[in-house]
């Protein structure tokens, strides 16, 4: 199972409550069938949804929006999502929101990418608050850099550490198939990542 | 060489796994996905029970109320159907009458208890509160955030949404120039939150003040 989070097998109130512990976060009202699978689908899968936003090319203000949406379409159609198929769902739904939300990106793109620098410069930060930032950044800008299906896949493997076959269900791939595009994509990254260290004095690995 | 790389990929990935979301945005989602599946058509038979579950919740509501202590906070836990039907709708339209409750005749009033009467807020009371704030420190009145905040704690005494609301207050006494408090309190917020996707903000309010936050409390340990 891809990135799950501890979830015990009581009431899904509880379940909800627990998996937002960590944030100090309770369930909220006592919830109906429906709503209960709608905190608990939010509360299992919100970060494997905000992170293939993140990661997948959306700054963390859409990506913000964007989790949002995917949750509400899912809410609206939760009928038709088959128990245990949930994070299947999820991820056809990002993809599809994705799609949108990069073109109002794109728009944009000059001006978050100055906040994101002012974010990262910011000299208040500790040291390595500051080595995280930019390793994100550097991360992102080479994730941008990749083709799309190679980019989600290495996404789906190193970040949200999906096995061959979760890989190969998402994309509706032979696993075959998902292992050799996987193997490109990291290829491909390692190529980007060595050219990267080539021209900027950067490393995040030396610290 | 080799080993370097994969040292520096690991990194790489590292980083953007620890990443997340604030809880403010996590609880948003979830309040818009709850509305929404709120606002799906239900079945016949399902409406007909929701209806018979909001009468006998009423019911139940006017029932308490006419005992000796007059209108007592009702449990959300022991009232399930009460809550799932009646407060959230309340709750995201007027909030002002969630924020401060206009204070309801009492048969007896007993010496000052509101905290034993009201309901504990709902999470959508609490957002919407926590929002203003934020909307206010964004648009530079940091000393209005700072009221809200403290409506936050003392009237709507929100409890699920605490830690954003720690990082706001932290922000606004900066914002207003108590950096010493500031730093206190996000001292205070990361030493008992170390774990928090927030407490990375929070330490850079310990660390960026020049002023030693233990300066005006000597008994206090600095980072």
């Amino acid at each position: 199972m891809i990135g799950s989070r501890r979830a015990g097998h009581g009431a899904v109130v509880s379940r909800a409550g627990l998996l937002f512990d960590e944030n100090g976060l309770d369930a909220p009202e006592a919830p109906s069938g429906t709503e209960a699978r709608v905190a608990s689908l939010v509360g299992t899968h919100f970060d494997f949804v905000w992170q293939l936003l993140r990661r997948l090319g959306l700054p963390a203000a859409d990506a913000d929006d964007a989790a949002q949406q995917v949750f509400m379409i899912a809410a609206r159609k939760l009928s038709s999502i088959q128990i245990g198929r949930e994070r299947a769902f999820l991820y056809g739904t990002v993809r599809r929101v994705l799609a949108n939300a990069r073109r109002g990106v794109k728009r944009r793109r000059q001006t978050e990418e100055s906040t994101e620098v002012e974010a990262e410069a910011a000299p208040s930060q500790p040291d390595e608050l500051v080595e995280q930032h930019r390793a994100r950044a550097l991360l992102d800008a080479l994730l941008l850099e990749l083709p799309e299906e190679l980019r989600r896949v290495l996404v789906l493997a190193e970040i949200e550490q999906a096995t061959i076959s979760d890989i190969a269900a998402y994309e509706d791939l032979r696993i075959g198939t998902a292992a050799s595009r996987l193997r490109r994509a990291r290829e491909a990254f390692r190529d980007l990542l060595v050219r990267a260290r080539t021209k900027n004095p950067f490393d995040p690995a030396s610290g | 060489m080799h080993g370097e790389q994969e040292a520096l990929e690991r990194k790489l990935f590292s980083a953007a796994r620890s990443e997340r979301a604030t809880s403010v945005v996590r609880a948003r989602s979830l309040a818009r996905a709850l509305a929404e599946s709120r606002r799906q058509p239900r079945s016949p038979a399902a409406r007909i029970i929701g209806v018979l579950a909001l009468a006998a919740g009423v019911g139940l509501v006017v029932w308490l109320g006419q005992g000796e202590t007059g209108p007592v906070g009702i449990d959300r836990e022991a009232l399930p159907s009460v809550a799932a039907e009646m407060p959230p709708r309340r709750a995201s339209n007027d909030t002002t009458s969630t924020v401060e409750p206009s204070p309801k005749p009492s048969a007896a009033p007993t010496p000052r208890e509101p905290s034993a009467r009201r309901p504990a807020a709902s999470l959508s009371e609490e957002l919407e509160l926590l929002e203003h704030a934020r909307t206010a420190l964004a648009n530079g009145s940091a000393g209005r955030a700072l009221e809200l905040l403290r409506r936050y704690e003392v009237t709507l005494r929100g409890t699920r949404l605490r830690a954003e609301a720690t990082m706001l207050r932290i922000e606004a006494l900066s914002a207003t120039g108590r950096a010493n408090e500031a730093a206190r309190l996000a001292l205070a917020f990361v030493e008992e939150n170390p774990g928090s996707p927030i407490a990375d903000r929070a330490r850079s309010f310990v660390t960026g003040t020049d002023q030693d936050p233990s300066q005006e409390d000597p008994g206090r340990k600095t980072p």
